[in-house]
């Protein structure tokens, strides 16, 4: 049985491995499927719930999906009570023109997927400026599923470098690497996060701050890799194969990154699986407390800001839409990242 | 004529806690065109001598001596240089052949990457052509599958043949075989003794072979050198060693070769 008929056995991983495709789509065309800007704020619906679309008219005949428009009035803590008015019917346009963007980067268009004309629609309601949590949620998404990828790029090929080279080539270079290695896995990461932050200007351009997480949040990723690809190494570089390739003449930069390397991808695609999840959290508590994506910009850790209190999150529950994707996303890496791991132990097999 | 690989004076010592002489003043030399056979039991350091001209022996071998290969000491040469020679100009049959491949790729993907590494051919269509001829050669004729299966695929049989060919295909002017056949079945043994005279007679290549079986010296070498014990025991043509053996450990090892063949 190879390595795909023993993945798909398990369901819950194909499951969660459709459900990441469908994010990732999501988050690169969010242009597209997102109906208003992640900054388009809309102070008469402030914190308006998510809008119910009707597919039955009154008499029960199906027509075009319709919306009612809100109208609120306000109660004895001045907290808006949003009502529908019932008379009144927007239909949900596909395809309708909204702001322009440039799909990709390449096309400049302002088609998006659905919309509404007149009123607004919010399909998991507004936040305090009145903005489309559901597009900020999209545009959101951009940020904390690329962290956790790019990250895990760069600090998985440090480490595998790094650990290849300390495990290769032994003695005095492999010494001075794990003393390295050990001062950086001695730091406590978040903290260290904090104070590498902190040490830059709070004000600073929010692409700026997003290329700077991966740094710190990479920098600290890759020491604890680093050491386990060593200890691999050490033990795939006494194989009769390595000795060949020398003997063959490659060069030592050659046998590590292409013979010594690729026989730790099993280990290693575990271990992406199960950082991905590290990198996105770390993101979403830095930006939590207001050190990393700034506000207009759209994070999933930003947008929890607003449900710090109980007093919102009791009356509009909606604001905790992102921490729901946080939960989906590092859950549906870590059930992939388990499966994998079931999939590569050799003592697991099933015959 | 110079000789194409000369060792002087070579020794070998293992330190650490046990020292140990793997090898002591050794001294040969190959001529161009020939097969030269190395015979030794277990543990005469046959072995040894087949890294060391590639100074491929573990950091705990101390090499002293001299080895000159087409006029220059190679012994005196940096990692890189010696990177260069090794494969190309000097190739080496592992001893264990059939564990030689790494466990991840394809064998046809190694073997490419071998010669397009070693700047040995640098046409994708030839580099095929190139593997197929190397394949037949060593007595592979179903090339496709070979090159398009993984290692644990094939029998070590077959592996150990693709890895001759994969030496074989970058044409080395010296081409060292340490107990090429161990795990082989006798026909193919006697057919890959044929592919060694082949190779010297139609392609001029000067062989190295390391065996411990008389039977294949007997077969297959011009000249002979007996190792015992990490010392060369003798050095004569084939045919003057079989016959008339002067060392005592010569002797005997003819005497029980013949008293098994009987």
């Amino acid at each position: 049985m190879n390595f795909w008929q023993q993945f798909k056995r398990n369901r819950l991983a194909v499951t969660m491995f459709r459900l990441l495709l469908v994010l990732y789509v999501l988050a690169i065309l969010a242009d597209f499927f997102a109906p208003y800007h992640y900054d388009d704020d809309d102070v008469m619906h402030a914190w308006a719930p998510p809008t119910r679309i009707h597919f039955l008219d009154i008499k029960q005949k199906v027509i075009t999906p319709y919306i009612n428009p809100y109208t609120f009035s306000t109660n004895e803590y001045y907290r808006r009570i949003y009502s529908v008015e019932k008379n009144v019917l927007i239909p949900v346009r596909f395809f309708v023109k909204g702001f322009k963007y440039n799909l990709l980067g390449i096309w400049s268009t302002d088609i998006h997927l659905f919309g509404v004309e007149n009123g607004r629609i919010y399909l998991l309601g507004a936040d305090d400026r009145g903005r489309d949590i559901f597009s900020r949620l999209l545009y959101g998404s951009r940020v904390s599923l690329s962290i956790g990828l790019i990250g895990v790029a760069i600090s998985f090929s440090l480490g595998m470098i790094i650990g290849g080279i300390s495990g290769y080539f032994g003695g005095w270079i492999d010494t001075f690497i794990m003393r390295v290695v050990e001062m950086i896995m001695l730091l406590p990461g978040f903290y260290f996060l904090l104070a590498l932050r902190a040490s830059f200007p709070p004000e600073m351009d929010s692409r700026q701050v997003y290329l700077l997480i991966i740094v710190i949040l990479s920098f600290i990723g890759w020491a604890s890799l680093a050491r386990v690809i060593r200890g691999m190494v050490l033990s795939i570089k006494e194989n009769e194969f390595v000795f060949a390739a020398r003997a063959l003449g490659l060069t030592h930069f050659r046998i590590i990154t292409r013979h010594i390397l690729p026989n730790t991808f099993s280990y290693v695609s575990v271990a992406i699986c199960l950082s991905i999840p590290g990198y996105i959290i770390g993101e979403a508590a830095l930006s939590f407390l207001g050190l990393g994506i700034q506000e207009p910009y759209a994070s999933w850790g930003n947008m929890l800001v607003l449900s710090q209190g109980i007093v919102t999150i009791e009356a509009y529950p909606w604001v905790l839409a992102p921490g729901v994707a946080i939960l989906i996303t590092t859950m549906s890496f870590n059930i992939i990242g388990n499966t994998l791991r079931d999939v590569f132990d050799p003592k697991r097999k099933i015959l | 004529m110079k000789p194409l690989l000369e060792v002087k004076d070579i020794s070998v010592e293992y330190v650490g806690e046990k020292r140990n002489q793997a090898l002591e003043k050794v001294s040969f030399d190959v001529k161009s065109g020939e097969i030269l056979g190395i015979i030794g039991e277990s543990g005469s350091g046959k072995t040894t001598l087949a890294y060391s001209i590639l100074n491929l022996l573990p950091e705990s071998a101390k090499l002293k001596g001299s080895i000159i290969f087409k006029g220059s000491i190679i012994t005196e040469f940096k990692e890189n240089k010696l990177c260069y020679l090794r494969g190309k100009e000097i190739g080496i049959i592992p001893q264990d052949p059939a564990a030689s491949f790494n466990p991840v790729f394809s064998v046809g993907y190694q073997f490419n990457e071998f010669l397009k590494v070693k700047g040995i051919c640098k046409d994708a269509e030839e580099r095929l052509v190139l593997m197929e001829e190397a394949l037949n050669k060593a007595c592979l004729w179903d090339v496709n599958k070979i090159l398009n299966s993984y290692p644990h695929q094939l029998s070590g049989g077959q592996l150990q043949r693709a890895m001759i060919a994969l030496v074989i295909a970058a044409k080395p002017s010296l081409l060292i075989a340490d107990e090429p056949t161990s795990s082989l079945d006798v026909t193919i043994e006697s057919q890959l003794v044929h592919m060694f005279l082949r190779l010297r007679d139609e392609m001029g290549f000067t062989i190295i072979f390391i065996t411990h079986n008389l039977g294949l010296i007997e077969a297959l070498c011009d000249r002979v050198v007996v190792l015992y014990q990490g010392q060369v025991k003798e050095m004569a043509d084939k045919a003057s060693i079989i016959a008339a053996p002067r060392d005592e450990y010569t002797k005997s090892l003819v005497v029980s070769f013949r008293e098994v063949g009987e």
